[in-house]
């Protein structure tokens, strides 16, 4: 078993009001590299607490996360976020397209921003295995629910990380689109051998995980 | 002293070799426009008293010789300087040169080092490279080497998986002939003995060709299997009718819907071409078919439809039978999977069919899920891209 992340007692707590609201419970996980890991849990559970210390957007209260065996917690802002660029894709419920970009501009921004070069044949394979080929010169107004969450799947595979951590992806869409976008986000994922980490709250899709992890009141509680 | 301040020192030294040939050529001029001026002065001075011309000739020569003198010492001066300027910028850019010699050679150590650990059968990455990695710079070599020790170590694990997957089939596979033939065994044994009425034997017999036909049937799925699990079989899409395939699978398991009195309706606005295996399209969809007409009581009905997304279609088999618990669902795609109520109710079956779709719709670049109804039965969608 190779593991790609590793999460050790991590600790997560929040203040509202009088009550501590323990996000994150010490938590201990493993995340095999190369495999669709689905989180489920009921909202408020702390999943999503959990996937964004995990991709380096919130710093816990204590506890370690290791990904590709290195602490990313140990980094300094700056350093913490050069790592997210280069090694985590993140999709989120809101697809966050520009408006005023077509879908290529879009899929290609944060390369850009990086100050990356653009490997024009690499992006274009990407939107050939997500379906969006010859949508690459749309506008997002033009795109339906499920293209624009695939233009924004797209982007993030784009920096070629070696995680992606997708919450609620198709939390926007009807169960039919739904299926879509994750049979594409599936099969793009396992050809470029990346590890995929998703929270999802429908039975359905988290079917097509390879790996099912329950999450209750910030406890890791059943793996299968 | 790093390779930033080196550049400075570089730059600062550049400046002043500048500054000293700028300066050069100023006394160059300078002692042109000086000599000039005293050959005009020396010949007005002669012009108008023509018999101090000697005199004036001297006076003038000395004093322009005190001027060379004295531009000729400063410029030995700047000179020196220039030349010591020179000298420390060599020693400087040779010390970097020396420098970027040892990091180039450090590296290659570096790399060699993690090409050995490779080499060995390690495909952690060495200390060196986490360090280099820290360092945070931009290094394509060090990432890729990082990246084909994943690599290397994900084939690796996945041979073994391949591996283990190909002993635990021939272990299903002994354990799943086992059963029928050692029942099969206990009855011939039977219908050996001589104190056996004629219907008694009779109805032994007819048992063992159940038992023979059902082998059978379990034979020829087991090799299906293990076929398509080794890439024995190419599915092979290929743009046809999806009508045309998902009516073959009906056709198929029709006549056993019918003797259960089960309503098969299948409900198509419009044909859709879909790059697919006909041939193994059919095999997945009448195993699911199949399937719904095994678990569902008599005089019950299953709907199958169809939806085109952009780029997708999915194929929808809902059916009223027992349905799936929830533990279940993750696992009824599984080889040899059958759930305890399914085991319960419906005795044949080796738990190969729902597998075999699986992986024949998967090989297609589809996928399959169940959904489960609240009240009764099942409805699973299987999704297939468009191109």
């Amino acid at each position: 078993m190779h593991k790609i992340v590793e999460i050790k007692d991590l600790v997560k707590y929040y203040q509202t009001g009088e009550n501590v609201v323990k996000a994150v419970d010490h938590t201990n996980l493993v995340i095999e590299r190369g495999k669709f890991t689905a989180i489920v849990g009921r909202s408020g559970s702390g999943k999503s607490t959990l996937l964004h210390i995990m991709g380096g957007l919130d710093r816990p209260d204590s506890g370690e996360v290791w990904i590709n065996g290195k602490n990313i917690l140990e980094l300094k802002d700056n350093a913490l976020a050069k790592f997210r660029r280069r090694k985590i894709g993140f999709v989120f419920q809101d697809f966050n397209l520009i408006p005023s970009l077509n879908v290529w501009e879009n899929v290609v921004l944060p390369l850009g921003l990086d100050g990356r070069k653009v490997n024009e044949q690499e992006i274009m394979q990407i939107l050939e295995k997500i379906g969006l080929a010859d949508k690459r010169d749309a506008m997002p107004s033009t795109l339906s629910g499920g293209q624009k969450q695939r233009t924004a799947i797209a982007r993030a595979l784009a920096g070629a990380p070696s995680i992606i951590l997708a919450d609620e992806p198709t939390g926007n869409l009807d169960s039919q689109t739904e299926l879509e976008v994750m049979n594409f986000f599936k099969r793009c994922v396992s050809d470029m051998g990346q590890t995929l980490v998703m929270i999802t709250h429908d039975e359905t899709i988290a079917q097509m995980a390879d790996e099912v992890i329950l999450i209750e009141d910030g406890k890791v509680e059943v793996r299968s | 002293m790093d390779w930033k301040s080196g550049k400075k020192i570089r730059k600062f030294g550049l400046i002043g070799i500048v500054f000293v040939l700028l300066l050069g050529c100023g006394m160059y001029g300078f002692v042109n426009i000086e000599t000039a001026n005293r050959n005009t002065h020396l010949e007005e001075m002669v012009k108008i008293y023509p018999e101090m011309e000697w005199v004036l000739t001297e006076t003038f020569d000395y004093y322009h010789a005190q001027m060379l003198k004295e531009v000729g010492v400063f410029g030995l001066f700047v000179a020196g300087l220039a030349g010591i300027l020179l000298c420390v910028l060599y020693f400087i850019w040779k010390n970097e040169w020396k420098r970027e010699q040892a990091d180039v050679k450090e590296e290659l150590a570096g790399i060699c080092e993690q090409l050995e650990w490779f080499r060995k059968g390690n495909y952690e990455i060495t200390p060196y490279m986490l360090r280099a990695d820290e360092k945070d710079e931009e290094n394509r070599i060090k990432d890729i080497l990082k990246d084909l020790g994943d690599y290397f170590s994900a084939l690796k694990e996945q041979m073994a998986v391949e591996e283990n997957n190909t002993k635990a089939l021939i272990t299903d596979i002994s354990h799943q002939l086992k059963t029928p033939l050692a029942s099969l065994r206990v009855s011939y044994e039977l219908t050996k003995t001589k104190n056996l009425t004629d219907v008694e034997r009779e109805e032994f017999l007819e048992k063992e060709e159940q038992e023979i036909y059902k082998l059978e049937i379990l034979l020829e799925e087991l090799v299906k299997m293990s076929r398509l699990e080794h890439h024995m079989i190419q599915i092979k899409p290929k743009a046809a009718s999806i009508k045309k395939t998902i009516t073959e699978a009906v056709s198929q398991v029709f006549m056993k819907a019918y003797d259960k009195n089960i309503e098969i309706s299948v409900e198509m606005e419009e044909d859709v071409v879909l790059a697919h295996d006909s041939k193994w399209t059919v095999e997945a969809l009448a195993n699911m078919i199949d399937n719904a007409v095994k678990y569902s009581e008599p005089q019950t009905a299953i709907e199958i439809r169809m939806h085109q997304l952009p780029n997708s279609l999915i194929i929808e088999i809902e059916d009223e039978g027992q349905g799936i618990a929830e533990e279940e669902v993750h696992k009824i795609f599984q080889r040899f999977y059958r759930g305890k109520e399914a085991r319960r109710t419906v005795k044949e079956g080796a738990g190969v069919g729902l597998y075999l779709a699986r992986r024949i719709i998967e090989q297609q670049g589809g996928s399959i899920v169940v959904k489960r109804k609240l009240g009764q039965g099942s409805i699973f969608k299987i999704v297939m891209p468009i191109k």
